[in-house]
Parts: structure tokens; C-alpha cells; sequence
């Protein structure tokens, strides 16, 4: 008896990894190299060290903690999207909102994964990620929808910033403390603190980190595939 | 639009730190570090268990030990958190006693010496006799500013703890040569959650600086930390007597 042609078996799926949190880096690596499927995965703490290696020698998912130090994982993101544009790109965060899904998918990510998800469905999806699928984590797609809803609700409305609310997302993205802000604007800090506040709910996000993302897309509306920073204020002041 | 930078103003290095943000409550800033934690600790277990299940004892108990790790950093950040909200909603509470110098430095460096890093400590004691200070909120004090030593400092370097009475003033000094703060920034790092912009994934969860200033004022004094000549950062406390 012969046995019925099957398809070959899809060939094992080589992975880096960044992530600065040792304990997380090394546990999803051993993971990864413990599990079928997966060849032993690469493991990278920092930003230069990942650009470095991954533009030299990519492999077939890359799996990014978006939340590093001053948002590198965004703009790694950004970098290697624009010149790997093969290799997927999935972000893997512990963000309890979703204050990057938005911006990640922006730089150029092929899907969104939260950490608290669990490991089986990671690697499942990690999986899918290397056959070419878009991969969300359950919650992140009904954010996805819900934020689709939204607009359409709201007739693809623009938000309308005025000059000052501009001004205080601009130097918010540029790093500047609350304080400096409100010496820049000539305003009372806590001036500042309820102009920062007015504007959660306009741009439906709940925190300066998210705001300023949300700013830097507002200004730059077909921006997913540059790679060039937004034109930059000064650096902050002391 | 304009860009130009605002007035550059020295600003006072012992000014009051800037808590309206923070009168809401620290949790949800620290709910990502937290989460964090807990899912490196989830994914360590689920680690040693493949490695356990692959006949690789040695690899297992490797991920045991980063598992001890990262539960005692846990604890360590959730107590931090406790503290630091006590300390922006009612002050730290301060129980002064009289206590010999000596005895209070090698309590305060105790738990490294627990955690194996004792080897990385200078600990240098001029003058003796008793001072009058808060045990416990000083070896928090010290235990903070020893950790950001050791986390910045080359993962070989010493940090350096001087004990110093005066008629007037403890003072306490911690040393490090590590990649220092940019000078502008250095006033800004005892706000809670802020951290230099050149730590990179060295930093920490953003209370300790915060609760070191904290203990300092509760004992009526200061906390400064200044540039260390030929690289390095100095962490000096001053606790009048």
C-alpha cells in the first residue's frame, strides 16, 4: 500500500526576537527553540544590535517589543520595514491599552500581539505571521473595529486642532516636560495639565505618549512607509 | 510655527517636585512595567517547564532561578509603589532613633550582600559615634541609590558608599562610574516615573530616585546628584542632625 502524497512539510520558521526585558527574552527564546516548527531563535536586547543583524541577515519574522526605551521599537519598525519589505514585522507588547497598536501599524507592522495572551496562541500566530497572514490578538481587533466604527460614526471627521493644542503635541513629542511646555506656551503648568487632559477625549487616547503618536500621524497622514523622523523642535530644555 | 526653545532658567535643584500628575495615583504608569514582570515570570516558568519536559535539568533550573529573580524584583517594585503613593498622599512615616553609624551602614547594604553584589561595594565609614535617623527609611534610601549604581556602573564596576558625620549633618555618598546623566537632566530624575535618556533598557521602574529624595526631606534634608569628575554619577544625601 502506498501512502497518499501529502503536502511537504512547511520548513521551520527562523525568528529574532527584540526585547530589552532579559527574563522575557530569554524565556520566549527557549520556547521558540523547544517548540516544533521553530528553529533556534535570535535573540536581541537592543535596537542597534537588532539593525544591525537583522538588516544583514533578516530572518523570517522578526517579533518587536514596541514599548523600548524613547520608542525605538517603533522606529526599528519604521527602519526595517522600509528596507526588509518581506520580513514580517510583529509587534509583542504588555501595553494594557492599545496606545501603539495604531502607530505600529503606521511604521509598518504586519500584526499587533499582546503579551498577556496566551504562549500557544503567540506562537500560533507567529506561525501564521511567517505563511504571510496579518496577526491580531483577540482584544486588538475589536480595538481595530471599534476605532473603524468610530470614524465612520463620526464621518471621517478631522480633528481640528487649534495653534496652541498643535504646539503643546509637538514639543509633547519632542520629549519636553509639562513644565517647559507651559514656559513655551507662556502658560500656567496647570493650564497645560487641563489642555493635555481636553485633548485625551478629541483624540481618543489616554496618555501624553499616546497623544503625541496620534499628533505625528495627524501630521503626517501618508506617512507609512517613510522613514524619516517628523521635522523635530528643538531638544527639550532642563 | 515658532520653535525656538523657551528661556533656559536654572532651575532649583531642591525645588519641590512637581506631584499634581500624580495625585490620581501611580498605578496605571507602572501597570506596564508590572504586566511586564509578570508575563517574563509567566513565560520563565513555561520555559523551565519545556526545558524539564526536554531532559535538561541544567537549562531548567536556570529559568528557576531567573524565575526567584524576578519574583523578588517584583515584590521589591510593589512595595516601591506602595511607598511612593504614601509618600505623595500623607508623607513617609518618619520614626527617628539613635543609632551607631556603623551598625546603620552595614544594615543598610545588608540585602546586597544577600543578593551576591556585595562584592561590587566600597563601603567607607570616617567618623563614629551615634546619629539620629529613621533605620529603615535610610537603608530604603541608600538600598536605592546603591541599585542605580550597580544597574548604570560597567557590569563589573564598584560602587562606592562613603559615611560621613559632622557636628551638623550625616551625609551619605554613593558613587558610581557609570555612563553619568546628561547635567540638564539631573534635577528632573526625582520626579516620579522619569528616567535619563541615555538608561536605556538599564532603567528601572522610575520610583527609586523619588523615594530616596523622599526619605531625605522626611528627615529634614536634601538629596543632590551631581556629575562625578572623570565620568561617573555622585548620589550625595544630607541629613541634618
Amino acid at each position: 500500500m502506498t501512502l497518499l502524497p501529502t503536502s511537504p512539510p512547511a520548513p521551520p520558521i527562523s525568528v529574532g526576537l527584540l526585547e530589552d526585558d532579559p527574563i522575557l527574552r530569554e524565556s520566549l527564546g527557549s520556547i521558540l527553540q523547544n517548540t516544533p516548527g521553530f528553529l533556534p531563535p535570535r535573540l536581541f536586547p537592543d535596537v542597534q544590535q537588532a539593525l544591525r543583524e537583522v538588516l544583514r541577515d533578516p530572518p523570517r519574522v522578526m517579533v518587536v517589543d514596541v514599548k523600548l526605551p524613547g520608542d525605538s521599537g517603533l522606529r526599528f519598525i519604521r527602519m526595517v520595514r522600509s528596507r526588509l519589505p518581506h520580513l514580517r514585522l510583529v509587534v509583542l507588547t504588555a501595553a494594557d491599552h492599545e496606545d501603539y497598536l495604531f502607530a505600529a501599524l503606521e511604521a509598518g507592522a504586519d500584526g499587533y500581539l499582546m503579551k498577556g495572551a496566551n504562549l500557544l496562541e503567540i506562537l500560533e500566530k507567529i506561525r501564521q505571521a511567517a505563511a504571510g497572514e496579518p496577526v491580531f490578538s483577540g482584544p486588538v481587533l475589536r480595538k481595530v473595529l471599534a476605532e473603524y466604527r468610530q470614524r465612520v460614526g463620526d464621518g471621517q471627521q478631522e480633528v481640528r486642532l487649534t495653534q496652541k493644542e498643535d504646539r503643546l503635541l509637538q514639543l509633547t513629542d519632542a520629549g519636553w516636560n509639562c513644565q517647559a511646555i507651559a514656559r513655551d506656551l507662556g502658560l500656567s503648568v496647570h493650564t497645560v495639565y487641563a489642555l493635555n487632559k481636553a485633548l485625551y477625549p478629541k483624540l481618543r487616547v489616554n496618555s501624553r505618549a499616546a497623544a503625541a503618536a496620534v499628533w505625528r500621524r495627524l501630521r503626517r497622514p501618508a506617512a507609512g512607509l517613510e522613514t524619516g523622523p517628523a521635522p523635530r523642535p528643538s531638544p527639550p530644555p532642563p | 510655527m515658532k520653535s525656538s526653545p523657551p528661556p533656559r532658567k536654572t532651575p532649583n535643584p531642591d525645588g519641590p517636585i512637581p506631584l499634581d500628575e500624580w495625585k490620581g495615583g501611580l498605578l496605571p504608569a507602572a501597570g506596564h512595567e508590572l504586566r511586564n514582570r509578570l508575563t517574563g515570570l509567566s513565560y520563565a516558568a513555561e520555559a523551565a517547564r519545556t526545558e524539564l519536559e526536554g531532559h535538561n535539568p541544567s537549562r531548567a533550573l536556570h529559568f528557576v532561578t531567573l524565575l526567584q529573580t524576578g519574583i523578588e524584583r517584583a515584590h521589591q517594585q510593589l512595595s516601591d509603589l506602595v511607598t511612593a503613593q504614601r509618600a505623595i498622599n500623607s508623607g513617609l512615616k518618619f520614626s527617628p532613633e539613635w543609632i551607631g553609624l556603623k551598625n546603620l551602614a552595614e544594615q543598610s547594604v545588608q540585602r546586597f550582600q544577600e543578593l551576591r553584589q556585595g562584592d561590587r561595594m566600597k563601603l567607607e565609614c570616617a567618623g563614629d559615634g551615634v546619629v539620629r535617623a529613621d533605620a529603615d527609611l535610610v537603608s530604603l534610601l541608600i538600598g536605592h541609590l546603591i541599585d542605580n549604581g550597580l544597574r548604570f556602573a560597567d557590569p563589573a564596576g564598584a560602587v562606592e558608599i562613603r559615611w560621613q558625620t559632622t557636628p551638623e549633618a550625616l551625609v551619605v555618598e554613593v558613587a558610581d562610574r557609570g555612563c553619568g546623566v546628561p547635567p540638564a537632566e539631573l534635577p528632573g530624575l526625582f520626579q516620579p516615573f522619569r528616567h535619563a535618556s541615555n538608561a536605556g533598557n538599564r532603567a528601572g521602574l522610575g520610583l527609586g530616585l523619588f523615594l530616596a529624595r523622599a526619605v531625605a526631606e522626611a528627615h529634614g534634608g536634601t538629596l543632590r546628584l551631581e556629575p562625578r569628575p572623570g565620568g561617573g554619577t555622585v548620589a550625595r544625601a544630607c541629613l541634618p542632625q
